[in-house]
């Protein structure tokens, strides 16, 4: 089963993303910020990242630099944002796909199932 | 061996300045000089230029014209005007009349000029032209503006350079030389210096005609006056408007600054706004989709929903709020209404209500009642402020202190002190600032508005609000209201 790793700071974002994940059968699991998103990550690996980038303690960015050290591009990061820039800030951290806030659950869902879709066709190893 | 026409060069007795069209009046054994001829008004120049080569040409002498073809034919009409056969001179070889720019071009070598090739082509010139003039001594008159085509140009170096190399010609040949530059071409106080550097070039300086077509010594007196007064006042003015000038370059980069800072404050507005907008939009979505998918939602769900849309209503509630407050007080119009209120009991009641995690402790230390003329909603927003603040800006948690306490003079303070990153020393004025955020910390700041409201309000009480370094790592805030606020007080 296909499992979606929610990183955001904001607890109804994250709850809401949860259920309507779930809703279309993926396996859902949340951090809230990049500390908790970076020993998740290790624990269980999912099949694609949603990132919010402005978040206390470790923010979008150190995490993405920090995943991207240890994981490189492994797993598919769709950065999830209010900021302005959203496509350059997705550029910045090299992003497979990014949202910007508020979005459309129906889009959200969309992007999802297209990089899920593409990284298992990709047949990328994985660990365990 | 002729007499050294040299830049430092300088005749013993001052001449007094005469228009070029006399110097035929002062004639030495040698017909040798060099002067120069500032003009305003072209008209004025043509007309001495054809007195200069007329008197010349009339004697039976030569004159050379090196000049810009507009005043090579105004020479030539008045010239001709006075009934000289310009023609038969020049078929004499003792009147030639050439262009200025071209004659510059065949001694000027990728911008520079070429020594030799003038002393060869002009030199030659001067003494082709020699050959034919019939005066004892000859005299040649040459009249030449390349260097003020020169200077137009913006060679001001070549220019100078030019006029030394005619210097130089000087001890080879004998001719009289006039050069002419425009008033014109120096329009700017800096170039001063320029005209400083010809004039040290030449023997002999006329100035323009507003000064020399004065015929008498006491209306020329009463000029220099007037020209002193108005370059002491010029001077003045120009110094002047350098120092409105700064003024405006500062005051320009300070708005600068506020716009960048608006923009920037607009993109945090905006995201900070969104994100609750976002929480909303997602569940209102989620649960339209349970309606139409099932028919009905679960209750846990419902209860998620419902939390979310109170929970982040009232986010945007306060945010928009400040938003207010902060183009109220823009405006001037925020205002307050101090009422007769017991600061202990408004403090409690804000600490009951602040949200707090369980990292944080909130603790009130003060007396049991202290009443001051306060607006109670607007203190409130000042405390909750200063509370946020302390919690966000400590975000390893730990206590929150909120004291008050009275002095002997009937002044209140108002201090919440938390052990967080604290503020540097050099931030502590700055913190306050409209759309201040604390950069570095940008997962941390809000909409930088907090603690500019909290200033505005506090001074609208006629306190003050500054930053301390408690005792340990942290910061502490003090609010300090004048005796004044005391109830009672000011009728005293």
């Amino acid at each position: 089963m296909t499992r979606i790793l929610v990183v955001d700071d904001d607890p109804h974002i994250r709850q809401m993303l949860a259920y309507a994940l779930a809703d279309e059968g993926y396996q859902v699991d949340e951090a809230a910020d990049g500390r908790a998103a970076l020993e998740m990550v290790s624990r269980r690996r999912p099949d694609v990242i949603l990132l919010d980038m402005k978040m206390p303690g470790m923010d979008g960015w150190e995490f993405a630099r920090l995943y991207r050290e240890r994981h490189g591009h492994q797993i598919p990061i769709v950065v999830l944002t209010a900021a302005p820039d959203v496509a350059r800030r997705a550029a910045d951290i090299d992003a497979e796909g990014y949202v910007s806030k508020p979005f459309d659950l129906q889009v959200l869902l969309d992007r999802v199932s297209a990089i899920a879709g593409s990284g298992e066709a990709r047949g990328e190893p994985r660990p365990g | 061996m002729g007499m050294a026409v040299g830049a430092g060069h300088v005749t013993a007795t001052p001449v007094r300045a005469r228009p070029l069209g006399d110097l035929e009046t002062q004639g030495p054994r040698q017909w040798r000089s060099h002067g120069v001829q500032f003009y305003e008004d072209d008209a004025f120049l043509l007309q001495e230029l054809s007195r200069y080569i007329g008197s010349a040409l009339v004697a039976g002498d030569a004159g050379v014209v090196i000049a810009t073809a507009a005043h090579r034919d105004g020479l030539a009409r008045r010239l001709t005007k006075r009934g000289l056969d310009l023609s038969m001179a020049a078929a004499q070889g003792r009147f030639v009349s050439l262009d200025a720019a071209e004659t510059l071009s065949t001694f000027m070598r990728r911008g520079r000029l070429d020594p030799e090739r003038f002393a060869e082509h002009i030199g030659g010139l001067i003494a082709r032209v020699t050959a034919m003039a019939s005066g004892a001594p000859a005299r040649i008159a040459v009249f030449g503006e390349m260097v003020a085509l020169l200077w137009a140009e913006g060679q001001a170096e070549a220019a100078i350079q030019l006029e030394y190399l005619w210097n130089d010609l000087a001890g080879a040949h004998v001719f009289q030389l006039q050069c002419a530059y425009p008033l014109g071409l120096f329009p700017r106080a800096s170039d001063g210096e320029m005209v400083e550097k010809i004039c040290a070039a030449h023997e002999q300086v006329i100035p323009a005609e507003s000064y020399t077509s004065l015929s008498e010594d006491g209306a020329r007196l009463r000029t220099i006056t007037l020209l002193q007064q108005k370059a002491q006042a010029l001077e003045a003015e120009v110094a002047e408007l350098r120092r409105a000038q700064q003024a405006l370059g500062e005051r320009n980069r300070e708005l600068g600054k506020a716009v960048a800072a608006r923009d920037d404050f607009l993109s945090v507005a905006a995201h900070e706004l969104k994100t609750p907008i976002t929480g909303l939009r997602g569940f209102a979505q989620l649960l339209l989709r349970d309606m139409r998918r099932r028919g009905w939602i679960a209750p846990e769900r419902l209860a998620a929903g419902l939390a979310a849309i109170d929970s982040q209503t009232e986010k945007l509630i306060h945010l928009v709020a400040r938003l207010f407050d902060v183009a109220q007080l823009e405006a001037g119009n925020l205002r307050i209404e101090p009422v007769n209120t017991d600061l202990v009991g408004l403090v409690r009641a804000t600490l009951a209500q602040q949200r707090c995690d369980d990292r944080h402790s909130l603790a009130f230390d003060g007396p049991a009642r202290l009443n001051a003329m306060v607006d109670p909603v607007r203190f409130e927003q000042v405390l909750t402020n200063l509370l946020d603040n302390a919690v966000k800006f400590s975000p390893g948690g730990g206590r929150v202190t909120v004291r008050l306490e009275q002095e002997d003079d009937g002044s209140i303070h108002l201090s919440v002190t938390d052990h967080g990153l604290g503020v540097p020393v050099e931030q502590r004025e700055a913190v306050f600032g409209r759309f201040h955020q604390a950069h570095g910390l940008h997962h941390l700041s809000g909409l930088g508005l907090g603690l500019y409201l909290t200033r505005a309000i506090v001074e609208l009480h006629e306190g003050c609000v500054r930053i301390e370094q408690p005792e340990h790592p942290g910061s502490r805030f003090v609010v300090t209201l004048p005796p004044a606020a005391t109830p009672g007080r000011q009728e005293r």
